[in-house]
């Protein structure tokens, strides 16, 4: 495969994936693997799940450099392969596991203040604790920005069940955020 | 219109989450490094395999060419000095260049030993023959088998020439039309077939090879195919049931005729086997659904008796029945519990050719006849496995069917 020398770091970098080098293979994978961990931290139950959920994906990145087209960025188009995966790996487990909806019931929204600064793996925790499908449709809304008529298309469910599930998702993670804080209001006086 | 109490809660997880960065277990590289390298093994092992099946075809196919031209002289023409007399000689010349051709009866006591002769070789053309007749070089190119040289013996000045032409040509002339060439190979060698070809022939085949492979419990249909799917609690619960390997049976084979009805044949045959064989397993006291994947390749070497039981116009019926022994190129074998790869065994190199079967064959089919020396073979065939390693194709059950098709080219 021709190198030429204008090319960028990330051109030489795809060259590499799509002849197959195992040194350009490592290289994506060292580049990128934490940032996809927490991607897949938030589309899984636990950390051993997204551990089997990164593997997946970077197998199925390698698999499927062929098919990358250049105009977007590298990272983007991984990032959206690893986040198929953590669908199809949702949807496969969805048959298996019967989500038990009841036990979510809708209540008022929960007001929360929001001015603590929560940690990174504190939210990470809070959305793991959703069920399957908020967990779903929460990420791909929220975070990774999709309109519910996509989201509705890639979980194959209606864009009513998409939007319902949003705002159950919503309720309940601001009443986690509501308890964390509370308990750090706690702690703190029991401190003073 | 969004709730801002909704977008403070969607935009504070965007902003922690978007970028976030974890660390990553080790086990991760390790796993994907291992399924990168042995999806690497596994090319390279394919590359070899069919490089070797392709070699191995070629090889078969040019060996045959090679030994039907050396083996079937058509003609030899001995041309004895004193059989030349003028009325032996054309009335016509055969080309312009023998036009200026003087026959000189005398000549012919010159040469008491000469002879000149001419057989098929598989060799090339030569300037000899060349110079001899100029309208030797269609034929030869056209129809390479009946590429002839002339061989004069006896004596050492003597230079085939246009001085010979006319006394050699009335024989080239049975050469040159391939028609009367192919008329001259039936006639002369008949070798006891029947439609007067020779007794080898050489054939290429494939099918599918059907093995009832597994006798584990297999859950209740796909636990996706239909979320109403409910695995068993206890995996002893689940019927039992046989799980069909399908393989792919690639083959070549070289056949010699002992008489009308009886002839041997051997060859290889490539078979690569793919099977999926489901399992209940009660995991935590949880139900859940693994999957054994083993994808394997083998060549087999068979040695097969066949007699023809039925001889019509068109087509022959046959039953033939030999042993075989298969060995093992490569494998691929993992479990997967959830869709997930649990464990995996790759061959490799230094598993190849390992001994992996020895089978007894029974076959019975239909030769229909397409042409002069091609014909059509279709054919069920049974394997009883006598011998196995864990690598054998048909183990846990030792029959497997495979219906095989292909083509067979007389000589």
């Amino acid at each position: 495969m021709r190198i030429s020398f204008f090319d960028s770091e990330e051109q030489r970098l795809t060259k590499g994936l799509k002849a197959g080098r195992p040194d350009a293979q490592e290289n994506l994978y060292r580049k990128l693997a934490e940032k996809m961990m927490a991607v897949c931290m938030r589309y899984a139950r636990n950390g051993d799940e997204a551990a089997d959920m990164l593997q997946e994906g970077f197998i199925r990145v390698f698999d499927k450099i062929g098919t990358f087209e250049e105009s977007g960025s590298l990272e983007g188009w991984v990032r959206k392969v690893i986040t198929n995966v953590a669908l199809r790996h949702y949807q496969r487990n969805a048959k298996l596991y019967v989500v038990a909806d009841a036990d979510w019931t809708e209540s008022d929204s929960h007001s929360s203040c929001l001015d603590q600064d929560h940690s990174v793996e504190a939210m990470l925790s809070m959305i793991q604790r959703l069920p399957d499908g908020y967990r779903m449709v929460f990420n791909l809304y929220a975070i990774e920005g999709y309109s519910h008529e996509e989201i509705a298309a890639m979980l194959e469910i209606s864009v009513g069940t998409s939007k319902s599930q949003l705002s159950r998702a919503r309720q309940a993670l601001q009443r986690m955020l509501l308890n964390e804080e509370n308990l750090a209001i706690r702690l703190a006086a029991l401190h003073a | 219109m969004l709730n801002p109490q909704n977008h403070r809660t969607d935009e504070a997880f965007k902003q922690k989450l978007k970028d976030a960065q974890m660390g990553v277990p080790d086990r991760v590289w390790r796993q994907i490094s291992l399924d990168l390298e042995n999806k690497r093994l596994r090319r390279r092992l394919l590359w070899t395999q069919r490089t070797a099946v392709a070699a191995m075809l070629l090889l078969t196919l040019l060996g045959s060419w090679f030994w039907a031209s050396r083996s079937q002289p058509i003609q030899d023409a001995l041309i004895s000095p004193t059989s030349i007399s003028s009325d032996k000689q054309p009335s016509e010349p055969h080309s312009s260049q023998l036009t200026d051709f003087v026959p000189d009866s005398g000549s012919a006591h010159l040469f008491p030993d000469l002879r000149a002769s001419m057989r098929t070789t598989p060799s090339r053309f030569t300037l000899s023959r060349f110079l001899i007749s100029p309208k030797s070089i269609s034929w030869a190119g056209i129809h390479p088998r009946s590429k002839s040289t002339h061989e004069t013996t006896g004596t050492p000045f003597f230079q085939p020439s246009n001085y010979m032409s006319p006394i050699l040509e009335p024989v080239n002339q049975l050469k040159v039309n391939p028609i009367i060439l192919s008329e001259q190979n039936t006639k002369s060698n008949t070798k006891g077939s029947e439609n007067g070809f020779g007794k080898w022939s050489i054939g290429g085949g494939l099918g599918p090879e059907f093995a009832m492979q597994s006798q584990t419990p297999v859950a209740v249909g796909r636990v996706d195919e239909s979320p109403k799917t409910v695995l068993p609690k206890n995996p002893a619960d689940a019927p039992r049931e046989l799980t069909p390997a399908a393989a792919v049976h690639v083959g070549l084979n070289v056949s010699y005729e002992i008489n009308d009805r009886f002839s041997v044949q051997s060859g290889m045959n490539f078979i690569n086997r793919k099977s999926n064989t489901g399992h209940g397993l009660l995991e935590n006291g949880k139900a859940t659904l693994a999957e054994t994947h083993f994808d394997a390749s083998f060549l087999e070497i068979p040695f097969m008796a066949k007699w023809d039981l039925v001889q019509r116009k068109g087509w022959n019926g046959y039953v033939s029945t030999g042993a075989s022994g298969t060995m093992l190129l490569g494998y691929d074998s993992f479990f997967e519990v959830e869709d997930q790869v649990a464990a995996r065994t790759v061959s490799n190199l230094n598993d190849a050719f390992q001994f992996a079967q020895a089978s007894a064959l029974l076959a019975a089919g239909v030769d229909v006849k397409l042409g002069e020396r091609l014909s059509l073979n279709v054919e069920p065939r049974a394997r009883l496995g006598i011998l196995t390693t864990p690598h054998a194709f048909s183990k846990a059950n030792s029959i497997s069917i495979a219906g095989i098709s292909g083509i067979q080219y007389k000589f």
